[in-house]
């Protein structure tokens, strides 16, 4: 497969956005996020999970799901927006998300439905109070 | 007397967080658990309160041994969302630094596996010749471990010609101690008892756990940052790959190993061909809106920043993902189906960061005991075997 | 009264527990841990690590303290046996240097225990932390201690 057939595939799900060489971004609906990347790892191959970087921007959430394409070596981030913090987990699919997810969910709130074992307090100390995310920003 | 390695807080009694339990069925390991955070400091929220220039000292600190790779993955990062071209000079000097870095990360940890296995000299030799690399780094940068060297723009620091034949005498010296290094990793059958098959992490668990550096390429699978996702001079600077089939400690060791020589061929070929021109070019102090992403091989692994800015001078979310933070799951699910003993050299063979091995807790499921040992306590009750 | 000899005697021979606090880079213990290596050598001086706060003279802090860390810090202090003395290494463990206002960091060392040799650096050089050990056994040879 090359990277033209790829950002083919891509852009039936998304809109598809090159920031640079070997660096996409792709503009999807968050309910889509887990059959997509199911679908490309069966047309692809080999996908692991770089990082997830959660955020929060003018009262909505947002979730970038960075995926390395290892035959192609291209990083493809899909982007997801929404109203409230709950956001589909991929670690069912690509089991080496779970800390990723893990780690937005410690220190922004954002519950991974689907995330077979999503953990308080992976990160931050056992004392830390219940409902604290520190990376919340203060309206 | 054996030398008592100070790894993290000590005395497995006093309560704290574990970082690792182990549900065991007598020596068996059959599931591990993770907990990580110990040292968790706030440094993404710090980041978003301090101005651009501020956050290289701050991205430095993330990791005192790997922090060339972090700073040159955050002015990369900065670099990319101000569009600023850095002069050919600048690249190819962070490139010989980069390289320096990873030759002192790998004999530090190399040194410990030694010294984990048994071999408790080679420690000593290992820190002896990093000295030499420590110097080194310390001619170019005026610093022994945090070099401060890279700047938004470039480098803050030329290399001279004096320094250049300093540099390439240290590494010819160092060559040849990696010679014996790599007969000592390759020949001698107490190593092999005590690495080899051990902590097998196949190539698509490699994959699909989201491994990186040493332990991906330990598993076979062709990933390096410098050649995937170039960076820096690295594309215009020719070298290899150093890839092991077989998954395991041994494996990912040797991958260590044949860096130390890459990293020596690099540093040389840098030298040689260093451009000449400016070191640095000025870069203004507020960033534009933007979204952007910047990779580095850094010792350990994938490093990996995620800056979005909102056209002020001090980012909106700056996201750090470190190597060990990717390294940890996969090789704790490679020690289901070993035995005790084998736990510190498997975990060593991850290169960890500091206090990673000293709270291990362990549940035997079939007995019903608890208990905490420390890797030091692992070793001291199975020396008898 | 203080003996000569006893102090003597101590200052020839300081056991020393290494803790890492929590909010540092690691850094200051690789420094430290130099300074054991033959290149600077401080067993010369009778300086060697232990691994039990109850074996310990001088318990050497590197890093500031997190949250977590502050309880177990405390506690181990109070294990160690009477006299006991502490050397914070670094900017970070004198006053949590470049992480102090992190939501996560409660300060340097002495905001939970008292520190007999601060060593400042980020991180100081093997020497400088030779020079902390020096300035430490001098402190006990003179006898200015609490028993």
């Amino acid at each position: 497969m090359s990277e033209e057939e790829l950002l083919k595939i891509l852009g039936e799900w998304g809109k598809v956005e090159q920031k640079e060489p070997k660096d996409y971004r792709v503009y999807m609906d968050k309910e889509k996020v887990p059959d997509l990347v199911k679908c490309l790892i069966e047309k692809v191959g080999d996908i692991r999970t770089a990082a997830v970087t959660g955020m929060q921007r003018n009262g909505k959430f947002i979730v970038y799901y960075h995926l390395w394409i290892h035959p192609l070596d291209v990083m493809v981030s899909l982007v997801v927006e929404s109203e409230n913090d709950h956001f589909p987990s991929i670690t069912p699919i690509i089991p080496g998300s779970h800390f990723h997810e893990n780690e937005a969910f410690d220190l922004l709130g954002l519950k991974f439905e689907g995330h077979p074992y999503l953990k308080k307090k992976l990160i931050l100390p056992e004392e830390s109070p219940e409902d604290y995310y520190p990376l919340r920003k203060e309206e | 007397m054996s030398l008592l390695i100070p790894i993290g807080p000590q005395h497995p009694a006093l309560p704290e967080p574990e970082r690792f339990i182990f549900k065991v069925d007598g020596e068996v390991i059959v599931d591990v658990d993770v907990k990580i955070g110990f040292c968790h400091r706030g440094v993404e929220k710090l980041m978003t309160k301090k101005t651009y220039v501020q956050n290289i000292y701050l991205s430095e600190r993330i990791c005192g041994i790997c922090n060339v790779a972090h700073t040159t993955c955050y002015v990369q990062l900065v670099e990319k969302a101000l569009d600023l071209e850095v002069p050919e000079r600048a690249q190819f000097i962070r490139v010989i630094l980069n390289e320096l870095a990873r030759i002192h990360s790998h004999l530090l940890i190399i040194g410990i596996t030694g010294e984990e296995i048994g071999f408790e000299t080679i420690f000593m030799y290992m820190w002896r010749d990093r000295e030499i690399v420590m110097r080194m780094i310390e001619d170019i940068t005026g610093n022994r471990v945090i070099s401060a060297l890279n700047t938004i723009g470039g480098v803050r620091r030329d290399i001279s010609e004096e320094q250049k034949e300093r540099i390439k005498k240290g590494i010819s010296i160092l060559r040849e101690r990696f010679k014996k290094y790599q007969e000592v990793f390759t020949e001698d059958s107490t190593v092999r008892r005590r690495l080899c098959e051990r902590g097998i992490i196949s190539k698509s668990d490699a994959i699909s756990y989201g491994a990186v550096g040493p332990v991906i390429r330990g598993s076979g699978v062709k990933y390096d940052v410098r050649i995937c996702y170039p960076y820096q001079a690295y594309d215009r600077i020719p070298f290899d790959m150093v890839i092991y089939e077989e998954g395991d400690s041994l494996a990912r060791v040797l991958v260590r190993i044949g860096e130390l020589f890459t990293s020596a061929d690099i540093i040389e070929y840098a030298l040689d061909h260093l451009p000449k021109g400016d070191i640095r070019v000025p870069a203004p102090r507020k960033v534009p809106e933007n979204d952007v992403i910047s990779l580095v091989e850094a010792p350990r692994g994938e490093l990996f920043y995620h800056l979005i800015s909102n056209g002020t001078d001090r980012p909106y979310r700056l996201k750090v993902k470190t190597p060990t933070f990717s390294n940890i799951y996969p090789i704790a699910r490679a020690m289901i189906g070993e035995t005790i003993p084998e736990i510190p050299a498997i975990l060593v063979s991850m290169d960890p960061c500091f206090s990673c091995m000293d709270r291990l807790k362990f549940i035997d499921i079939r007995k019903g005991k608890v208990w905490i040992w420390s890797d030091r306590d692992i070793r001291r009750h199975y020396k008898r075997r | 009264m203080k003996n000569k000899l006893l102090n003597w005697s101590r200052m020839r021979s300081l056991w020393l527990l290494h803790l890492y606090a929590g909010s540092g880079c690691n850094g200051c213990d690789i420094e430290l841990l130099a300074a054991l290596t033959p290149r600077y050598d401080v067993e010369r001086f009778g300086i060697k690590l232990v691994g039990s706060p109850r074996h310990a003279d001088v318990l050497a802090v590197t890093g500031g303290v997190t949250k977590a860390m502050a309880e177990r810090l405390r506690r181990i202090y109070e294990q160690m046996p009477e006299p006991k003395f502490v050397i914070a290494i670094g900017t970070c463990a004198m006053s949590a240097g470049i992480f102090s206002g992190s939501y996560n960091v409660v300060g340097g060392v002495d905001k939970v225990i008292p520190v007999d040799v601060y060593v400042p650096g980020c991180p100081p050089r093997p020497e400088a932390i030779i020079q902390g050990f020096a300035i430490l056994m001098e402190k006990i040879r003179k006898g200015e201690y609490d028993e």
